[in-house]
């Protein structure tokens, strides 16, 4: 783009991973347009790998693990300073 | 859309869980059988209930009722083949028992008395009363909450996805020359000569026998002969808590994992009518309960809460009869046609063909209201 | 918070920021509440950043600055990051910052927008495979969509929109190898007559014509005629293949944007039974409101493209006029005020909806776009294919809520928003009839996923029971 970026950032963990991201912007445009991980959720039912889709809350692709949350969908979280984010991994048989 | 009346052998009403279930049953009598069923807003139980396949713990003052449960639930596994077989589609379903989850002493010993009291009237009762550490053994994936006491265990209880089971009943049905129609009963007209004339959405239909299943449509389309048949409206309201990883191999009532993995909560019984409307305190206190019981349902997602009506008899137990002055018409209602399906296919087709009910039904006529059949 | 107001507005965006601002006009106490961490909504996300203004083209970036200024001094109360999953009338249930709360109003006025049309393909839950508006959100994030800025990009669909994208992209100097057309050139043709209505709205030709010309400047390849789309690549997007004239074809791809175009979010409305209209032209389904927005629940309103899809500037103008007619509704101001006050939107609204019906036809969504393969998966929460669907029209379902239950397409979290307008294309299309006959997905609340204890703990339950 044209003008140089002027905004702050926030740094995030993703999968241990340091991201400096724009501040204010969601952990799924974070993810997806920083570290370009391939997918970042094993789908619960044919446990394929999906990654964000609509990035505006109505696909449900998003979810990851943020700060030890499961299923977050994560493209309505904006990013904060030291967040950590993972995939979010095939349910197992835990205990609940 | 036909003008003419065409004529029919026997004709059921209702495409529910009862009306397959009985129409199966009467598919190699010899006999040519159509099924009508029409889209309706409200009287749909067949599609919103859990598919518990439930005999414990309930009719004590209805022995003969408890015990048709218990009959349905054993002759279960052989039907749920054979329609899987007959329509090539899977039925998911477990037959492992279930149980009762208990919050508290007076709660246990409560439920305790009453199973006391059914394994008197029964005679012989195949459940019993188990402690938290035996319930803990039973489902080890689920942390109970700190209230929990035990719960009542019955091993002749099981669930199935009750969808796939009608599904599977519908497929099965076209493959053993049943005829289904898509339509809306208007009104039934008994005929001069005998035989009686279904005014429908798609036009006038005719025939010899009439089998009345058409859930809380019964009230209306009996109305010929009985002007207030004693069957009402049992709403219920349930909340659905999204997937999670299965965790309960044996059902709980209240509180139940689907084959899906999803959770059904919901267990209240209201008489509000045709209100399917759903009250979200209503629902809240539901949930609760189920907080209690398994305190990390609580952080999971909530996905939907719906209502459904049951088709609940005034006294609770199901009505198998015919309509006074009318032995050509047969009217089934229960409020659990899940359970009951088995027996509705297996035992009830020779009742339907002007024959004798199974003894253990032989109180379930109207004549109990007092309406001479 | 439990608090009650004269009005809430739901949605931060043109509409629903307007709506605040001509309600607080008027006199009204006001709370505005969003999902996301600013307002400006879609159009106009992230516009207080220098990141999402530079996403905009002059005029537009002043237009949302100027109209995000007049809502942060309206004096509107506003409540960012709020999820709404329930809704009665007069009485909204939301998640404020992670803790569940009602809020309480006299009036409510919803403006959740709009959504891409979600289309089915073969290979479309692969990661690299996205809508272009969710690309578009990446863009303005300052993210990129690929690590490799010089990874090969397909577009594909058809839409105005899908060329605001092509413009984007190229402006961050992305490589779009193709532009696949799957515009029905009939329905265009159709469109030819209205064109002389759009001059009505010179500004709005002006940017369109922009945004055209860019695409051309940038030597986009554009393939038109094509069919059948599908994304193949081992757990990760490789290739886009196509059918052209009776011949397939395949480009290497990193990352596939398919965009067809728009429609109504009508989530909300629906799980409250409100009539809804099919548009046979632009195939959705839109709410039955008067022409100021008002629905048939009294104290119920309902602003911008949620209604029927005008794009922002109209939504704005429909936020307005239902501000106004929500202060109306209350009594604090006149009729003749209210008509006073909506006597300009009013009129401008008339003549862009006179230029727009011209992009109605013009970007058509093509009627055989649903016409996909059966093992296309539909329902992605349940992974529900398409020849499930069909299979269970073939054992006589006629209506979608049926083939919901047997199959389970639209059972899953999302609730039927990513596979609704597709399950009822495929429902209609087996059963030889028009989507209007087989219904639509009927929403139960909550909306959004919600915690069972959150929900529980609002909603103050009655005395326990038990089974
Ligand atoms: C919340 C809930 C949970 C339940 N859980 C269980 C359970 O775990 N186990 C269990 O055994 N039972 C359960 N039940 C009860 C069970 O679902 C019902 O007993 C059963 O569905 C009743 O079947 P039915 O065929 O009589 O009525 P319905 O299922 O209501 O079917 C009636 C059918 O007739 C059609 N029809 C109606 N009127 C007409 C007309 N005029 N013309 C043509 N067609 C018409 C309707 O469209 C419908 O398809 C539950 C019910 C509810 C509401
Ligand atoms: S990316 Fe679609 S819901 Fe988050």
């Amino acid at each position: 783009m044209s003008t140089p970026l002027t905004t702050t950032t926030v740094r995030i963990l993703f999968e241990g991973q340091e991201l400096e991201v724009p501040a204010g912007i969601s952990v799924a445009a974070a993810v997806a347009g920083y570290a370009h991980p391939g997918h970042t959720c094993k789908h619960p039912v044919d446990g394929s790998g999906r990654a964000p889709f609509c990035f505006m809350g109505v696909c449900f692709e998003c979810l990851m693990e943020i700060n030890g949350l499961p299923d977050v969908q994560s493209c309505l979280v904006t990013v904060e300073e030291g967040m950590q984010v993972r995939r979010q991994p095939l349910p197992e048989s835990i205990k609940l | 859309m036909s003008t003419t009346a065409r004529e029919h052998d026997i004709i059921i009403v209702g495409g529910g869980i009862s009306g397959v279930a009985l129409a199966y049953g009467l598919a190699d009598r010899g006999r040519q059988i159509t099924l009508l069923d029409g889209p309706t807003a409200t009287d749909k139980a067949s599609r919103t209930n859990v598919g518990l396949i439930w005999c414990q713990s309930k009719f004590a003052h209805l022995p003969d009722y408890a015990s048709l449960a218990f009959l349905s639930a054993r002759l279960f596994p052989e039907l749920s083949r054979e329609l899987s077989e007959v329509s090539g589609l899977e039925i998911p379903v477990n037959y492992r028992g279930g149980l009762i989850p208990c919050l508290g002493e007076e709660e246990y010993s409560s439920r305790a008395d009453y199973i006391d009291r059914l394994r008197q009237v029964l005679e012989e009762y195949p459940g019993e009363m188990i402690s938290r550490s035996q319930l803990e053994r039973k489902l080890p994936a689920i942390t109970f909450g700190p209230e929990v006491t035990g719960a009542a265990w019955c091993e002749a209880d099981g669930i199935i996805d009750p969808l796939a089971l009608l599904r599977a009943y519908k497929v099965a049905l076209t493959r053993v020359g049943v005829t289904t129609l898509k339509t809306l009963v208007h009104q039934v007209e008994p005929l001069a000569g005998g035989g009686y004339r279904l005014h429908t959405a798609t036009g006038p239909l005719e025939c010899q026998q009439l089998v009345l299943a058409a859930g809380l449509a019964n009230r209306r389309l009996a109305n010929f002969a009985i002007p207030d048949l004693p069957v009402h409206a049992d709403k219920g309201q349930v909340l659905l808590v999204e997937r999670l990883p299965q965790v309960m191999p044996i059902p709980m009532l209240g509180v139940t994992q689907t084959f899906g993995g999803t959770v059904i909560i919901g267990f209240r019984h209201e008489y509000v009518g045709h209100d399917t409307q759903v009250v979200p305190s209503a629902v809240a206190s539901e949930g609760q309960w189920a907080i209690r019981v398994w305190p990390a349902l609580g952080k999971r997602r909530l996905i939907r809460t719906w209502s459904g009506l049951r088709v609940m008899p005034k006294d609770s137990q199901a009505i198998y009869s015919r309509l006074p002055g009318h032995p050509g018409v047969t009217l089934v209602n229960t409020h659990s046609a899940v359970t009951l399906a088995a027996f509705h296919t297996r035992l009830l087709a020779d009742y339907l063909l002007g024959g004798e009910l199974p003894e253990l039904a032989r109180k379930m006529t109207l004549n109990r209201f007092g309406f001479a059949s | 918070m439990n608090r009650r107001t004269d009005l809430l507005v739901i949605g931060a965006g043109p509409a629903g920021l307007a709506a605040a601002v001509s309600a607080r006009d008027c006199g009204l106490e006001v709370t505005l509440i969003d999902e996301q961490a600013a307002p400006g909504g879609q159009l106009f996300r992230n516009i207080e950043s220098p990141l999402g203004q530079q996403a905009l083209q002059a005029r537009e970036r002043a237009q949302g600055m100027e109209l995000v200024r007049a809502f942060r001094a309206s004096g509107a109360a506003y409540c960012p990051k709020t999820t709404i999953w329930g809704l009665e009338p007069g009485r909204v249930s939301c998640t404020l910052e992670g803790v569940p709360a009602t809020l309480e109003a006299s009036a409510i006025i919803v403006a959740p927008g709009a959504m891409e049309r979600p289309v089915p393909f073969p290979g479309w839950t692969l990661p690299g495979v996205m809508g272009a508006g969710g690309a578009d959100i990446l863009l303005r994030s300052g993210g990129t969509l690929d690590k490799d800025p010089a990874a090969p990009v397909v577009l594909a669909g058809n839409g105005p929109l899908l060329l605001l994208l092509a413009g984007h992209l190229l402006q961050a100097g992305v490589k779009i190898v193709a532009w696949l057309d799957t515009g029905c050139w009939s329905q265009r043709l159709r469109a030819l007559p209205l064109m002389p209505a759009a001059a009505l709205d010179p500004a709005y030709l002006n940017k369109g014509v922009k945004m055209a010309l860019q695409v051309l400047k940038g030597k986009i390849p554009l393939i038109r005629g094509v069919s059948d789309i599908r994304a193949l690549g081992e757990g990760q997007l490789e290739q886009v293949s196509y059918r052209k004239r009776g011949k397939r074809y395949l480009l290497g791809a990193a990352t596939l944007l398919r965009h067809e175009g728009i429609i109504p979010r009508t989530h909300i409305l629906n799980s409250l039974r409100i009539e809804h209209h099919w548009d046979r032209v632009q195939r959705y389904w839109y709410p039955l409101l008067d022409q100021d927005g008002a629905t048939s629940i009294a104290g119920l309103f309902l602003a911008g493209d949620a209604g029927y899809v005008h794009g922002g500037d109209a939504s704005q103008l429909k936020g307005s006029m239902s501000g106004v007619a929500a202060a109306r509704y209350l009594g604090v101001i006149s009729k003749e005020e209210a008509a006073d006050r909506s006597a300009a939107p009013r009129k401008q609204l008339q003549t862009m909806r006179i230029s727009r019906g011209y992009l109605r036809h013009l970007f058509a969504p093509h009627p055989q776009l649903f016409k996909v393969p059966d093992e296309t998966m539909v329902c992605r929460c349940e992974c529900v294919t398409a020849g499930e669907i069909r299979k269970a029209v073939a054992e006589g379902c006629t209506e979608v809520n049926e083939v919901k239950l047997f199959s389970r397409c639209g059972m899953g979290p999302c609730q039927g928003r990513m596979c609704g307008p597709a399950l009822a294309e495929i429902t209609a299309a087996a059963c030889s009839t028009g989507v209007e006959s087989v219904g639509s997905l009927r929403i139960r609340q909550p909306f959004r996923p919600v915690s069972l204890e959150n929900y529980c703990d609002l909603h103050h339950p009655l005395p326990d029971q038990q089974p």
